[in-house]
């Protein structure tokens, strides 16, 4: 039951309903949590299994009125998986600096932006950074585990 | 709560059994207070416990819920398990009334479903019915209003849940989580029963018969303890009480979720409730000056028995003050296209649903508009919903249209059979039908306790076609012949 009711307070708002944001939602609601999902086109939430149980929302997340729409202020999570680098960027900036959202994640394609926020507590995942990684990782194994 | 996370990855159709066994054991709460109706007990716990027991051997042989991915298998699964799940509710909802012998089985099936599908036309004589058989048909209603998934979902959710959820006809998600949409809907509608209950005590009603009424207003169900319904109090005071109810059971819960969130801005903007008072207010006009001048009462009078009527048919719930026998024609047909058009989407009313014939004569309108115009103007229509502005889009045209096309073919279908086999006008098979398949409940005198059982067959599949949205019970048996189908190539293909 504790973790039960711990799981019922977290809200995870997902920006951009691509491959990764829609599998992310499904995922997270097959697994009770609350989710909303944020997309500026109707026809991306296609993707979604017909199985997501939690709430959709049409419009773009840079507009202030979408993001309160979404009560973003009681979210817990911010996921911001857009196409585009700059957008996510933007949105989690938002998201921190206004919203004081607690836990801030966007994936980035362009591994060197990242210094222009670095300090702000945004956590990010890079599809490049993780696939050097790991195909270091394979392809020569004296160095496994070794940061690149 | 160890229970709760064992059922949890178990076969869906077992546990809503066993959500439907649950559910029927409620009327036993009645018998502390009428302790002579104790002779019942077993009429209400042999079929509950046997569900309990299918339920659990269902849920132990059946397959687990694979987490399948391939829509097309997830739709059929989820639609054949609704369907069932309300066909075994509907015969289970009669063993009582048969074990008791309170009706033969095929009334006993009528009742049943009209319980369930929150419809409330009856072949039972309310006066001599015994008070748990009386609870046993609005808690019917109550539950069938909410949907047996949504009970279900509130407990406990599965991998399938959302599928089972949509299928059953739940356009809306309220919160970020399905669990907590299920709970808040019921919660909300709990509170109004509360609330409802204690109106209906100011006035003047017994506590017994407030709670069941009111437990019947809410779901738009109609089922009443007295045979004249509520026209049997004569007090206008109840007859407010009960408009009240019964506009709020026949609203959207995401509209309601608005109201109890005081978003009263939001509330008013929105096309559905704005259609629906409009429509409200011009039949209430048009029937009040009729009966005013056909049928000769007061105008004071005219106006009450009006806007009680046409809110009992737009809101296909079913409670009536007076017979429609004396009324002129006209004043049957604008019942008719009230029951037709029905309630508010995702509530627990039938009908076309308001909405649909908002969208339907909006894309009409905009056809028109079209037709006058150059051919390049361009336009992008759009209404309110409680979530907000949506955008009036072919898709959503097409779907409404097409609904509506298959609405009223059954609707016209339906009609003349009733007419065929209950030898009665047509005029009264179109009101009678109207009311079964919106899963109103008024009637002008074809439902009787002698109607023959071919009668009671088009009633009872007009009303769970009405219930379910139709297309789940055509995409559910669908589904179950091709199952069948693929089943039986499987063992010949194995011989």
């Amino acid at each position: 039951m504790k973790n039960h009711t711990k799981i019922s307070n977290t809200y995870t708002v997902i920006i951009g309903c691509g491959r990764l944001g829609a599998s992310l939602a499904t995922e997270l609601s097959n697994s009770n949590l609350d989710v909303l999902i944020i997309d500026r086109d109707k026809s991306a939430f296609r993707k979604l299994s017909p199985a997501y149980g939690g709430l959709t929302l049409i419009g773009d997340a840079l507009d202030y009125k979408v993001l309160e729409e979404a009560q973003i202020n009681k979210a817990t999570t911010l996921i911001a998986v857009t196409n585009n680098d700059n957008s996510n960027i933007m949105v989690a900036q938002i998201c921190k600096l206004n919203f004081d959202v607690p836990r801030v994640l966007l994936r980035l394609y362009d591994p060197e932006i990242k210094c222009i926020f670095s300090d702000m507590g945004i956590e990010t995942i890079s599809p490049v950074t993780l696939s050097i990684d790991e195909i270091s990782k394979r392809i020569n194994p004296v160095k496994r585990g070794a940061k690149i | 709560m160890k229970n709760i996370v064992f059922f949890k990855d178990k076969n869906n159709f077992g546990k809503l059994i066993i959500l439907i066994g649950i559910l029927l054991a409620m009327p036993l709460l009645v018998l502390p207070f009428y302790p002579s109706e104790s002779k019942y007990f077993f009429s209400f716990f042999i079929p509950s416990f046997l569900s309990i027991l299918l339920g659990m051997v269902l849920v132990i042989t059946l397959k687990k819920e694979r987490n399948d991915l391939q829509w097309l298998k997830l739709l059929k699964n989820s639609h054949i398990t609704v369907l069932f799940t309300w066909m075994y509710g509907f015969v289970a909802g009669a063993i009582p009334f048969v074990i008791s012998r309170q009706l033969p089985f095929s009334k006993a099936l009528f009742e049943a479903v009209s319980g369930w599908t929150t419809t409330g036309l009856s072949v039972m004589d309310v006066e001599s019915t015994p008070a748990i058989f009386l609870f046993h048909r609005s808690f019917m209603q109550f539950c069938g209003g909410l949907g047996f998934v949504l009970v279900m979902v509130m407990f406990l959710q599965g991998k399938q849940a959302m599928n089972l959820f949509s299928a059953e006809g739940h356009p809306d998600k309220l919160m970020p989580n399905l669990k907590k949409t299920a709970r808040i809907t019921s919660s909300m509608f709990v509170a109004l029963l509360i609330v409802g209950t204690f109106s209906y005590i100011v006035f003047g009603m017994p506590f017994f018969d407030s709670l069941l009424h009111a437990m019947s207003a809410l779901s738009t169900g109609g089922f009443s303890t007295k045979a004249d319904s509520i026209g049997a109090y004569n007090s206008l005071g109840i007859e407010v009480v009960t408009i009240v109810l019964m506009i709020i059971g026949t609203t959207n819960f995401a509209v309601l979720l608005l109201l109890m969130r005081r978003k009263f801005k939001q509330l008013i903007k929105i096309s559905e409730v704005r259609f629906m008072f409009l429509i409200l207010a011009v039949f209430t006009t048009l029937v009040s000056v009729l009966l005013f001048y056909k049928v000769y009462l007061n105008l004071g009078e005219s106006f009450r028995v009006a806007i009680f009527n046409v809110v009992s048919a737009l809101s296909t719930t079913g409670f009536s003050t007076v017979t429609y026998n004396n009324w002129p024609p006209v004043g049957v047909g604008l019942l008719i296209i009230l029951m037709l058009i029905g309630g508010g989407i995702g509530s627990t009313a039938g009908g076309i649903k308001l909405t649909r014939v908002y969208i339907v004569l909006r894309a009409a309108h905009e056809n028109l508009i079209k037709r006058i115009s150059p051919s390049r103007r361009v336009s992008a229509p759009f209404y309110y919903r409680a979530q907000g502005k949506t955008s009036l889009d072919h898709e959503i045209v097409d779907d409404t249209r097409g609904f509506v096309t298959f609405y009223l073919v059954i609707y016209v279908i339906g009609t003349l059979l009733l007419t065929l086999s209950s030898n009665s006008s047509l005029v009264d098979s179109m009101f009678e039908f109207a009311s079964a398949f919106g899963t109103v409940g008024l009637s002008i005198g074809v439902t009787t306790s002698d109607m023959n059982t071919s009668t009671l067959g088009i009633l009872i599949f007009g009303m769970i076609l009405g219930r379910l949205e139709m297309f789940i019970v055509f995409i559910g048996l669908y589904s179950g012949v091709s199952l069948a189908i693929e089943k039986a190539k499987k063992l010949l293909s194995l011989k």
